[in-house]
């Protein structure tokens, strides 16, 4: 069984309009969670780096002044780390809720179908029953997924800040 | 005879009377009648009736004679007819025993043939009705009739007969086909909905179309002896007509996707029941439009927030660089508040400038809030929404019993759509929210943390500490 286009046409085909919002967000999400990936990964060290540096170049470690200072530089790393977390997260959130649109709109096709055939034709039905239920297994599999690299995200963050303030020591 | 024998005795009696009467009263009225004269008189009139009576007697006698004649005359006659029938009876019987012979006969000698005659008119019988609902059938007319005619005919059909049966199939199979205009009368296609000739546009034998504004139309065959066309009630949605319009204007020999409804019509008029967006919207009630309301004020708010704040973060990162102090955003109102406190010690300085932060804050923040209690709002309404629509469901069960879903129908539909409505109206605030949320994070970021470092750089550089 290979998953070709044509199996994916045919599965975006039955999950109907909505499974097309789910796919779009899904993908949204998953480029958010990689760039920010990719960020802790490897721009951050740089950003990081940059910042230590200009610490360190100051002759003055010591005064209120600094510690201002310190604490806006510190600032600067944490909001570049911060970035898209909180979309990211948003995203995550949504696609439940997308998926249960998916039900419910399926099953609005479902009584349609019940109203036009006066609720005789089981098989004629089964359209909006997959319409309904596809788009919810889908807005959980992209929430699940979205999670196991959501959730540790926060505490990433703080890590990697706190890594930073570690290394700017007060003289 | 013997009545006749009566009368006379009883004239005689009468006779008799009358003349004693006279014999009495002769004495009274005259003397000058003499009783002679009388006998003579009744004995005259006595011998006249007789001979009367004798004449009449001879006259029932002839007209007897007569009569028994001519009822023998009517008996022969009588005679001479039975005999004829007995003939032609006999000979009826002949010609039914000849005739059911000749039958027996050209059965033996029909043989297989008979039996593909009967195939012939059965098929013929059965592929009449489909050639007459045909939507070919506007276009190629009488071919149904002759397939009656033939389907019910008792005598051996002719070779032309035999024909009609195979062109009328292939001719069905060629208009299978074809895309052809072609004009018909058609109920409905008028201003106010008379039967007009139109120009119509069939694909196959499955869609047809009127060229001028791309009304599907549909046969009519329940209920009435002779199938016609009718404009479809409701049409199908704007998709079907624009793929319709674009065969209808396409060149010979063009491409085009074009929309065929193998159940010819039925599958398009169900399709013109589906209820349209906005129909969609109305079922939901007045809870749906309570939902979009919200929709539509939490939608205003997030974008008004996103565009201050986007622009306000803008204003900010620039006086981040500059710092130049004003009173054109937060940050700027930060370096001010610096500007009017830098000869003070660094402790009031400090509590200055915190104040200013705060003051700042709620501004970042403000309608936040708003879009998030909205955008929780909106599932729950749409919650509501369907415990109504249950509700109207099982009123409408208690009253008529579950037997029609259709009586259900507008009570489901309330309760879906103000739950899609609800979603519909959740995510996007949800979205727009977290957008907002992070933005002002940001921007609150910048004031929080910032505010106080770029001022120590600035005093840094005034002074010339560094």
């Amino acid at each position: 069984m290979g998953l070709g286009l044509n199996e994916l046409e045919d599965f975006l085909a039955r999950g109907g309009p909505v499974l097309l919002v789910i796919m779009v967000a899904t993908f949204i999400m998953w480029a958010l969670i990689l760039e920010r990936l990719f960020y802790f990964r490897f721009a951050h060290k740089t950003v990081a780096r940059e910042a230590v540096d200009e610490w360190n170049a100051r002759s003055d470690r010591k005064s209120v002044l600094a510690h201002w200072v310190r604490d806006k530089l510190i600032s600067e790393v944490r909001m570049k780390a911060e970035t898209n977390v909180q979309m990211t997260k948003a995203m995550v959130a949504l696609a439940p809720l997308l998926g249960l649109l998916g039900t419910v709109t399926g099953m609005v096709a479902v009584f349609d179908v019940m109203a036009i055939t006066d609720g005789a034709d089981a098989r004629s039905m089964s359209g909006g029953v997959s319409q309904a239920t596809i788009p919810t297994m889908a807005g959980m599999v992209a929430s699940i997924s979205g999670i196991l690299f959501t959730s540790g995200m926060d505490r990433k963050v703080s890590r990697l800040v706190q890594g930073v303030e570690d290394e700017m020591e007060i003289v | 005879m013997k009545n006749f024998n009566k009368t006379l005795q009883t004239l005689g009696a009468a006779a008799l009377i009358a003349g004693s009467a006279f014999t009495f009263a002769a004495p009274a009225v005259a003397q000058d009648v003499s009783l002679s004269d009388i006998l003579r008189r009744v004995q005259q009139d006595s011998q006249q009736m007789s001979a009367e009576d004798q004449r009449r007697l001879q006259e029932f006698r002839s007209e007897t004679a007569e009569q028994q004649s001519r009822m023998s005359q009517a008996r022969s006659e009588l005679q001479a007819a039975e005999a004829r029938g007995a003939q032609l009876s006999a000979r009826f019987d002949e010609n039914e025993r000849q005739l059911s012979e000749l039958s027996a006969e050209l059965e033996t000698q029909a043989g297989d043939f008979g039996e593909l005659l009967g195939q012939f008119r059965t098929a013929a019988g059965e592929t009449m009705p489909i050639i007459r609902e045909s939507l070919a059938n506007f276009e190629y007319s009488g071919r149904a009739e002759q397939l009656a005619e033939v389907a019910e005919a008792r005598s051996l059909p002719t070779r032309e007969d035999l024909d009609r049966l195979p062109n009328a199939m292939l001719q069905e199979m060629i208009a299978q086909s074809e895309v052809k205009t072609f004009t018909a009368p058609v109920a409905g296609a008028g201003p106010e909905g008379e039967v007009v000739e139109t120009e119509l546009m069939r694909v196959g034998i499955f869609t047809a179309a009127t060229t001028n504004g791309a009304d599907f139309v549909e046969v009519i065959t329940d209920d009435v002896d002779e199938p016609y066309l009718r404009v479809l009630k409701a049409q199908p949605s704007g998709s079907f007509a624009s793929a319709m319009r674009s065969l209808i204007n396409s060149e010979p020999g063009e491409t085009v996707i074009t929309p065929i409804d193998p159940s010819k019509g039925d599958l398009f008029a169900v399709a013109g029941e589906m209820p349209n967006l906005q129909q969609r919207i109305e079922q939901g009630g007045p809870v749906g439009a309570v939902i979009l309301v919200l929709l539509a004020i939490g939608a205003a708010f997030a974008i008004f927030k996103i565009v201050t704040l986007f622009l306000m973060g803008s204003a900010m990162r620039r006086t981040a660089k500059t710092r130049k102090a004003g009173t054109g955003n937060p940050l700027a109102r930060v370096f001010e508040a610096y500007e009017q406190n830098k000869h003070q010690d660094l402790e009031s300085l400090e509590l200055k400038l915190d104040e200013q932060i705060l003051r700042e804050s709620p501004k970042i923040e403000r309608f936040n809030d708003v879009v998030k209690v909205l955008a929780a709002v909106a599932p729950l309404l749409g919650l509501l929404g369907t415990v109504i629509g249950m509700i109207i469901t099982f009123t409408a069960i208690t009253n008529f019993g579950a037997g029609d879903p259709k009586l259900m129908a507008g009570g489901i539909s309330v309760a879906l759509m103000t739950t899609v409505l609800g979603l519909v109206a959740a995510i996007p605030l949800l979205l727009l929210h977290a957008i907002a949320s992070s933005m002002a994070r940001g921007n609150q970021q910048i004031l929080d943390e910032q505010a106080a470092g770029l001022v120590a750089e600035r005093a840094e550089s005034n002074t010339g500490v560094a």
